[in-house]
């Protein structure tokens, strides 16, 4: 017996257009979740680099550190001057006296000024990249019948340094003594560059030994070329232990997704954004 | 008097000549410089440093110092070319770094005269007071190298203010009539001004 299909193909057909429309539906859901990600990590790395420029705006921390390093090189040579002077030429003794004074309040007074600027490069920093966000955050919002991707969370800033970026400052090698102290306490790196390695107090010995020489991680030029704000992978951004100045920043930025048809889920979306500040010129 | 003779005797005539004129030349030289070398100091304020809210770094400046020979001939043949010392910093008249170039390759025992230059012309209070402390780590430096400093040329402009800061690392006035006998300080500075006009001397008093 023969038997008759007729009307099968449209079932079939049927199934098939529901079939590839939930399909659809559902690629689609996922696609605009993908769009939205991504948009929000361009997003999230505008912010950190919003942030990072800020910390070095005018290479105020280029600067710091390079005069730490010079302050530093001015105490050791009056402390050493004054050493000799009052064993020596005793007659003026008073005036090396002076002038050892004077270097060790110049230090002092670029610590206060150091600790002023860290401060400052964060606070301007957080609030460039708040005053940015209020701007954008209503963008990645995404709302469809059966899916919801809004209320950005408040946004979190960390700040930080990038790891393996030394300092921006080239060692001074016109007292031999310093420059042999220095490469004795590991202060330098040991390859071509010669740069200060990042985040030390590179204290002196002797009377000066209270004195605070806190030199920060921060790009150095390459062949002159100074590198502007980039955004960095998120696994090199590390925290301060210490009260060194920062040079990076992490943002991160998150929307709640939730699901509107059928079992109603809710989620997150995060995105984190990490950037390393301009790097620092060097001496003049 | 044969030809012999009288050939030798304008020979002779002619060399005490010249070396009467390059004797009277090197006196001359030794009066217009009565110091081997200078150290030469110039300033300079440094503009677009140290910008953040509340800074406190403002003023910033900036000295020089190098060296040459005045001698003649120069004790080397490089040594009448200018050498970088070191540069000094500083932030409204507080010393702040330094960063040292070359050792002061002056010989030991010359006299030396010290020479400010201000690099825009005039110079503001701020820089002045640099200059004046450059000064004084110059005269420690030159006392380390065992040279004494003969004169201290300063600009016309600035040297009441340099005066009076130099008379704050214990230094006195000499005033001919008053009872500081110059002979007794073991330290005595002159200052004169260029262009000259100005002169002052300043003796060291405990």
């Amino acid at each position: 017996m023969k038997r008759n299909c007729k009307g099968n193909m449209i079932i079939l057909s049927g199934v098939f257009l529901v079939v590839n429309a939930v399909a659809l539906v559902v690629a689609s859901s996922f696609g605009s979740l993908f769009f939205v990600h991504n948009r929000m990590q361009a997003a999230a790395d505008e912010l950190a680099i919003v942030g990072a420029q800020k910390l070095n705006e005018l290479d105020r921390i280029g600067q710091m550190n390079n005069m730490i390093a010079r302050s530093r090189q001015l105490v050791f040579d009056a402390q050493s001057s004054d050493q000799t002077i009052q064993n020596t030429i005793n007659h003026i003794a008073d005036i090396s006296a002076l002038l050892y004074t004077d270097a060790h309040e110049g230090a002092q007074l670029l610590e206060i000024e150091r600790l002023k600027l860290r401060g400052v490069s964060m606070t301007e920093a957080s609030a460039a990249i708040t005053t940015r966000y209020q701007q954008i955050k209503n963008g990645y919002e995404l709302s469809l019948p059966w899916l919801e991707a809004s209320n950005p969370a408040p946004l979190s800033i960390s700040f930080g340094y990038t790891d393996n970026i030394k300092s921006n400052v080239a060692q001074l090698t016109g007292l031999d003594a310093l420059t042999a102290a220095d490469n004795a306490s590991g202060y330098v790196s040991t390859d071509n560059s010669k740069l200060y390695i990042n985040n030390i107090n590179a204290k002196l010995p002797g009377a000066a030994s209270d004195l605070f020489f806190k030199i920060s991680s921060l790009p150095a030029p390459v062949q002159s070329y100074i590198a502007p704000a980039r955004a960095t992978l998120a696994n090199a951004f590390q925290t301060l232990t210490s009260d060194q100045l920062y040079s990076s920043v992490q943002v991160n930025f998150q929307l709640n997704v939730s699901t509107k048809l059928g079992a109603e889920t809710q989620s997150e979306m995060k995105s984190i954004g990490t950037a390393v500040t301009t790097g620092g010129q060097l001496m003049m | 008097m044969n030809k012999h003779t009288s050939a030798i005797a304008i020979a002779a005539a002619i060399m005490v000549s010249t070396l009467g004129a390059a004797s009277k030349a090197s006196a001359q030289n030794q009066i217009n410089h009565p110091y081997a070398w200078t150290i030469e100091i110039d300033t300079q304020e440094v503009p677009l440093q140290f910008q953040y809210s509340g800074s406190a770094l403002t003023q910033v400046v900036k000295t020089q110092l190098q060296f040459y020979s005045n001698s003649n001939p120069p004790p080397t043949p490089t040594s009448a070319t200018p050498t970088l010392y070191e540069s000094l910093w500083f932030s409204n008249g507080k010393s702040l770094g330094l960063e040292r170039q070359n050792k002061l390759q002056i010989r030991q025992g010359d006299s030396i005269a010290i020479l400010v230059v201000h690099k825009n012309g005039s110079a503001q209070p701020d820089e002045q007071i640099a200059a004046a402390k450059a000064i004084m780590k110059a005269v420690v430096d030159a006392n380390l190298n065992k040279n004494m400093v003969a004169t201290i040329k300063v600009p016309m402009a600035s040297f009441s203010t340099i005066s009076q800061q130099i008379q704050n690392y214990h230094f006195a006035p000499i005033v001919a009539s008053s009872s500081e006998d110059p002979t007794q300080s073991d330290l005595n500075l002159f200052l004169e001004s260029v262009p000259p006009g100005m002169t002052q001397g300043l003796a060291h008093v405990h």
